[in-house]
């Protein structure tokens, strides 16, 4: 127990919680919009885009979270197009996207020096391994994010409710939809090298889902969603340590159960 | 004359190279009640989005009075309820604007945003979740949304679909109450003509990429819309309202 003790109190872990905390509120946040835009995929890609930076930084020599950065933009640029009546859905652009960066992160990393070690790294991560310089920085870009997001919400709110109203009242929503996708493109471009795409991905869906199930106002969400990923973040490290277990992949679970008590929870509050 | 409100001119609109509709004149004057019609894909959706200022002319000339203020009422079907918003979190929405950037709404907005609840006849599910409302109920949110804008002219896309009889008339009711005690300017936009017709003052019918405006006595007329829509209608009115049906149809229900 004291060894389990010393392991939690340890600089790696105590900044693997200081990391996760920050990623729990912001992506707890976000993650309400994305799912309620129904751009969860959206955010998938993103986090694809941005990984595959990551491996093109690491072969030719670039700042891996410049890189990163670069990619999750251009990607939020993309994304934050209208989509009009087209030939193929929005949903197979997401799915082509997310699989050609797929394929690119793979053929970059594999000719990188560490190989499909920084593949499995970029996709699985692991928050135990962010080095104690980095958590200043996410720190602080989390909370520029955050700010932005919460000083803006009710126009985010408008445009991603009814945007032809939007527009009607004077709203410039492509504008609006931009700079939406950008905060979620930058959150995820300085954070995937860091934690992985999956970490993230978990942030940006499962806290909302049960948030959704559960609250019923706007704020409430928000509140919940942030509780999930909090809660998630901590109880996930904490057992990840005690039990030796892979730390992202028990940080999820936390989630996935916390998501699927909050259902069962509201279908039997439900009048 | 008085100067419209709002003044088409030459107006020619599309998308890109696509020209969907074309030579379009027509004034929207203080207090109007003025209905468009059209069969679905006529290009109503086209020149609403125009009207609006949400869609540049291709050419011609859109001109509105100055401090001009619309509120709009989009189709419900339109709206995702998946957000967790009530009705009085929905109407605050046309709020926004006055707040400003950065800003909430103050008390006085969450005071407009009452008064308009109880225009509509909403004041007791304000904290109702919209998704948990009838779509009467729906549409009255979104009318006390456009409302709380403070307009001067009002306009509404399809505001009866998918409402049964009872609902669509009191729909109905409460926008020509609106017009007639509050003294809006409206624009009623309806792929039924018998919707519009019933109330509007003056009517703009799209057919073909034309628009053809004038005052409803005129366009109402048995001879004017079998020319419009190609098929012998038969127009009654009753209680000052006009009711339009294609012939055929209409003799059957007499002989019944």
């Amino acid at each position: 127990m004291s060894e389990w003790l010393e392991t939690w109190r340890s600089p790696i872990a105590q900044d693997a919680l200081r990391v996760g905390i920050i990623l729990a509120i912001v992506g707890g946040y976000l993650g309400v919009y994305v799912v309620l835009k129904r751009i969860v995929f959206v955010g998938a890609a993103l986090a694809q885009v941005s990984a595959a930076g990551v491996a093109l930084a690491l072969l030719v020599g670039w700042n891996p979270l410049l890189s990163a950065m670069l990619f999750a933009l251009a990607g939020s640029a993309f994304f934050a197009q209208p989509y009009g009546e087209r030939r193929i859905s929005r949903e197979s652009l997401i799915g082509a996207v997310f699989l050609t960066f797929s394929a690119l992160t793979v053929l970059l990393a594999s000719k990188g020096a560490h190989g499909m070690e920084e593949v499995q790294h970029l996709l699985a991560g692991d928050i135990l391994a962010v080095a104690p310089e980095e958590v200043t920085r996410i720190w602080a870009l989390g909370l520029a994010v955050l700010l932005v997001f919460v000083l803006l919400r009710k126009e985010f709110l408008l445009v991603a409710f009814d945007a032809e109203t939007a527009q009607a009242l004077g709203y410039r929503t492509r504008l609006w939809e931009f700079v939406f996708y950008l905060l979620l493109g930058g959150f995820i471009g300085v954070v995937i090298h860091l934690v992985g795409l999956v970490l993230i991905f978990g942030y940006l869906v499962l806290p909302a889902l049960g948030a959704l199930m559960l609250a019923r106002r706007i704020m409430q969400v928000v509140g919940v969603a942030v509780a999930n990923a909090l809660i998630a973040t901590v109880a996930g490290l904490l057992v990840s340590i005690l039990f030796d277990l892979p730390t992202t992949a028990t940080v999820l679970v936390f989630m996935s159960l916390l998501a699927g008590v909050e259902s069962v929870a509201s279908m039997a509050l439900r009048p | 004359m008085p100067e419209p409100l709002v003044r088409f001119h030459q107006v020619q609109l599309g998308y890109g190279r696509q020209v969907v509709l074309e030579n379009i004149n027509l004034d929207i004057f203080q207090g109007d009640l003025f209905g468009l019609v059209g069969p679905n894909g006529s290009g109503k959706t086209t020149l609403l989005r125009c009207l609006l200022g949400i869609l540049k002319p291709l050419s011609g000339q859109v001109s509105r009075a100055p401090g001009l203020r619309i509120g709009y009422v989009p189709q419900r079907e339109m709206l995702d309820v998946l957000f967790p918003l009530t009705a009085l979190d929905i109407v605050l929405m046309g709020r926004y604007p006055h707040a400003g950037l950065f800003r909430s709404p103050r008390r006085a907005d969450r005071e407009v945003t009452m008064q308009c609840l109880q225009q509509v006849g909403l004041a007791d599910s304000a904290h109702k979740l919209y998704r948990e409302l009838s779509g009467g109920q729906r549409q009255r949110v979104l009318i006390a949304r456009a409302l709380a804008v403070e307009p001067n002219l009002l306009v509404l896309d399809e505001p009866t679909n998918g409402l049964d009889l009872p609902t669509e008339a009191a729909i109905l009711g409460l926008i020509e109450r609106l017009h007639s005690e509050g003294g809006l300017t409206i624009v009623l936009v309806s792929h039924v003509l018998n919707v519009v017709a019933r109330y509007a003052t003056r009517l703009g019918v799209l057919l073909d990429g034309r628009l053809l405006a004038g005052e409803a006595e005129h366009l109402m007329q048995e001879q004017v819309l079998q020319e419009v829509y190609g098929v012998p209608v038969c127009v009654q009115r009753i209680d000052h309202h006009y009711i339009v049906a294609v012939r055929e149809a209409a003799k059957e229900c007499r002989d019944e």
